[in-house]
């Protein structure tokens, strides 16, 4: 081709074009919400725009299965019980609440004069209604694990639900945070595919406006929410699937608020032009947490010696910062270390190769001249996997094989697609160790994951854990109501979940988030997180209206 | 006779759509379901409620009765619910059409607009400054990765000029409003995706139309043309022309099907509510109907598109029999 030149001539000129504009976009002076003259004064109204990557499925809280769906419905409903910003239950519809029989009754008193959005009153049918509906058998709601232990509900009148249970079951205070969905729109309807998924009505700080399919879903502040006024006149959400296109949003002014990406948090936000308009946010993660399963139903992982060995082998801090770019933090036990149940003297296992040779020369495992460790004529050797979608654990397999190669411990990294991982591997106990993550509630129960009772094929103590002291606690931690004793029985869980190592605890992502400054009353909890609180935030007067 | 191959050609799609239909059946299945995604690793959903759960979408049933149901809900031309929301997948389908139809349409036509008289006058005056300078940006530009352009597009006209949105469909509060207001809103919008799905693919058309208005030029005919006495307007026109633009139907028969199946880049970037960001989410999800009523509806046009512009070509080029 004769134009080879001037074409790459052509490209140069183009980019050379394109700079200019580049570094414009950063000359471009945008508000500055660092100092509001009205800051403290409280107001009404104004607007409040967040972006979202996914689109909502349905807003019918019984039915919901995504995060999107479920930030939304928490604006537009109310459950009988919430968290408040210290992590404690406190009641939401429900007043309070007791605890009779030992736990095979709980009776919660209904908070008087709530409406719903259509002004209709809230009573106790609608709790009974909502629980009736989920475990419906024809009702497609993932949350029926929640109550399959309820054995009868009754309402001896407007404003009190009876809830017996099968078995006392303290973790039912949680899920009593369940949404209550109204009665009087619902009976007789076809749950699954009723309109009212799309046009939710509930009791919560903001009434349902409108859902644009894959665009956008605006809530109006409820002028008669039963906590106090709602100051904020509009909530919108923006579905913007693109991450970066959200962040240039965000500094533009298109949206208030979003999550960051780890690269997002590190890069491009923290230049001047930023600062001015949006603060940033890293706390501790409370919703997950990345671990490293052994198969303990297979040798040599049902060696405590050897899973200590290779717990011990693991640069934890190497991982995070590969990984996560440093965004994570360690964790030593199944718990977020915000949680209360997270027992604070358990560290997490510190790398230690010479006691983790050590272990492993004690567990009869001894270096040979090829440099791996032989038992018995045999090699360790094991199959490390994970899902290959996943790139952080793909990225942890990945630097763990590493790591164990000086420990003279062979991993074969294989990844599988999730599906094939988890119905052949994981569900069928079909693998040496595996790199996985948990979502975390914030009850500590951790009944299914390691009592031994939960230990068949597609449950989920897929290791094999069988220990009667985990069961115990686990037991006793289902039937204890008492906040305070329950939180020591879940330490105990923590401490002795930690010395049988059926995990290695990894890391608990950190939370990355981007707020504008324009927001005011923000509540802070113990954690440092800052509670989102409709009755608390505001906009101040000056900076309402968009620039 | 145009009839009769029209007519084996259509019948001839059917085991082919069958084929396809089984090929996209497995593939999404083997991949997984919704009920996977959502309920495993979350320690609050026992193993029986994602059991019920199966069973109430018919997702527990063997694979091939799966199959049948759903293609026996086909032969009546019901594509079933999607999985995640429960709403008929043709439903969804013909709310993100509109979005995609309008910016391909649009872009169709400018690529053409814009294409066929570049590639034209290029293989005309093949060594003007012009030709060489609009050739040349045009393989940079459509050399660069889309969303390396798209964010480029974003940068220099949203951020830096403030003349376009950045991304969205219509601006905030103007979702459900209707008349010329919400028409200009929606086109102002539809500018940058539009100009980036431009700027991609007008250097492809006009190279087909360059090479192929070459070809003819070297042709005896047009030397015919020439050496019988006949300007050139009428060389170019009456000869050169027509004959250069039968390849562009071939092309115009493949971008039938691309009219309505949408880039999942230029509709993820721009937040454009179009059928590429209904594709992605539901294969995301592993909604099976929606992606199956996709894949029908995509492979059908294609089959159409490459018949329609078979057609064309034998109607018009009297050296092309069709039998």
């Amino acid at each position: 081709m004769n134009t080879a030149s001037p074409v790459l001539k052509h490209a140069l000129a183009a980019l050379l074009l394109a700079l200019p504009l580049l570094t414009a976009s950063c000359a471009r002076k945008g508000p500055d919400y660092r100092a509001i003259p009205d800051a403290a004064a409280v107001a009404d109204g104004g607007e409040e725009v967040s972006g979202s990557a996914g689109d909502a499925d349905k807003l019918n809280p019984i039915l919901v299965g995504d995060a999107t769906s479920q930030g939304i419905c928490d604006s537009v409903f109310n459950g009988l019980t919430r968290y408040n910003p210290k992590l404690q239950l406190e009641g939401a519809l429900a007043e309070s609440w007791e605890v009779r029989d030992k736990g095979l009754t709980l009776v919660f008193h209904l908070r008087h004069g709530v409406r719903w959005h259509d002004g209709q009153p809230f009573t106790s049918a609608d709790v009974k209604f909502t629980v009736d509906s989920i475990m419906d058998t024809r009702v497609a709601s993932p949350a029926k694990s929640l109550f399959d232990l309820v054995s009868r509900i009754e309402t001896p009148d407007d404003w009190t639900v009876v809830a017996r249970y099968k078995k006392a079951f303290a973790p039912a205070l949680e899920a009593w945070g369940m949404d209550i969905i109204p009665r009087h729109l619902l009976l007789g309807h076809d749950l699954n595919t009723d309109p009212f998924n799309r046009h939710p009505v509930g009791t919560g700080p903001y009434v349902f406006r409108s859902w644009t399919d894959k665009q956008s879903v605006v809530l109006d502040a409820n002028p008669d929410y039963w906590e106090g006024k709602v100051h904020i006149a509009t909530q919108v959400l923006r579905i913007i699937p693109d991450p970066s296109t959200q962040l240039l949003e965000l500094k533009a002014g298109g949206i208030d608020g979003m999550t960051l990406q780890p690269d997002q948090y590190l890069t491009g936000t923290s230049d001047e032009a930023f600062g001015r308009v949006v603060r940033k946010f890293r706390y501790p993660g409370l919703h997950l947490y990345t671990y490293l399963a052994f198969n303990l139903a297979r040798p040599p992982f049902d060696d405590l010696k050897v899973r200590w060995a290779l717990s011990s082998a693991i640069d934890r801090t190497e991982l995070i910062q590969g990984v996560m770019q440093g965004l994570a933090r360690p964790c030593s036990g199944p718990y977020s270390p915000l949680m209360q149940a997270y027992d604070q003297s358990v560290q997490p296992v510190a790398l230690d190769l010479t006691k983790a040779a050590a272990l492993l020369d004690q567990a009869g495992w001894a270096l040979g001249p090829d440099g791996l460790r032989h038992k018995g004529g045999r090699a360790f050797e094991f199959k490390l996997i994970t899902n290959s979608g996943n790139t952080p654990r793909v990225k942890t397999v990945e630097i763990m094989q590493q790591q164990f190669a000086k420990l003279g411990v062979k991993a074969d990294v294989l990844t599988y697609e999730w599906s094939t991982f988890v119905s052949s591997h994981i569900d069928n106990h079909d693998f040496d160790a595996a790199v996985l993550g948990w979502q975390l509630s914030m009850d500590p129960d951790q009944y299914s994951v390691f009592h031994s009772s939960q230990t068949h094929a597609g449950e989920e103590n897929f290791v094999s854990l069988k220990d009667a002291e985990v069961d115990r606690l686990l037991e006793q931690g289902r039937t204890t109501f008492d906040p305070a004793k329950r939180t020591a029985t879940y330490r105990a869980l923590h401490r002795r979940i930690a010395e049988l190592q059926p995990y290695a605890f990894l890391y608990a992502p950190d939370d990355l988030s981007a707020l504008s400054l324009k927001f005011q009353g923000l509540v802070e909890t113990d954690t440092g997180h800052d509670w989102y609180s409709p009755t608390h935030w505001y906009i101040p007067r000056s900076v309402q209206k968009a620039p | 006779m145009l009839l009769r191959y029209a007519a084996r050609r259509l019948l001839m799609a059917v085991p082919l759509l069958l084929g396809i239909s089984v090929l996209t059946f497995l593939l999404i299945h083997l991949a997984g379901n919704p009920v996977q995604q959502q309920m495993v690793m979350n320690p609050k959903f026992s193993a029986a409620s994602a059991a019920a759960l199966r069973h109430l979408y018919g997702l527990d049933e063997p694979l091939p009765l799966q199959y049948w149901h759903w293609l026996s809900r086909m032969a009546r031309l019901d594509f079933g619910l999607s999985l995640h929301d429960q709403r008929p997948v043709l439903d969804k389908i013909a709310e993100a059409l509109p979005a995609t139809l309008l910016l391909n349409g649009m872009a169709l036509s400018l690529v053409l607009a814009v294409g066929i008289p570049f590639g034209v006058h290029s293989a005309t005056h093949p060594r003007t400054r012009f030709t060489r300078l609009f050739g040349g940006f045009s393989f940079v530009a459509y050399s660069f990765p889309v969303f390396w352009l798209a964010l480029l597009v974003q940068l220099s006209m949203a951020v830096a000029l403030g003349w376009l949105p950045i991304s969205g469909y219509t601006s905030p509060g103007m979702e459900s409003s209707t008349g010329l207001s919400r028409v200009g809103d929606v086109l102002w919008h539809s500018a940058a995706p539009l100009l980036v799905s431009v700027l991609g693919d007008w250097a492809l058309l006009s190279r087909y139309v360059r090479n192929s208005m070459f070809e003819v030029l070297g042709q005896d005919f047009i030397r015919t043309a020439r050496a019988k006495g006949l300007g050139e307007r009428a060389v170019f026109w009456r000869h050169a022309l027509p004959n250069a633009l039968l390849p562009v139907i071939t092309v115009l028969g493949l971008s039938l099907p691309g009219l309505i199946s949408g880039s999942v880049i230029i509709e993820s970037i721009f937040a454009w509510p179009g059928l590429g960001r209904l594709a992605w989410d539901a294969s995301m999800g592993y909604d099976g109907p929606v992606v199956m009523g996709l894949v029908v509806i995509g492979a059908l046009m294609t089959i159409l598109g490459n018949l329609a512009a078979d057609l064309a070509i034998a109607a018009l080029d009297p050296r092309i029999k069709v039998a």
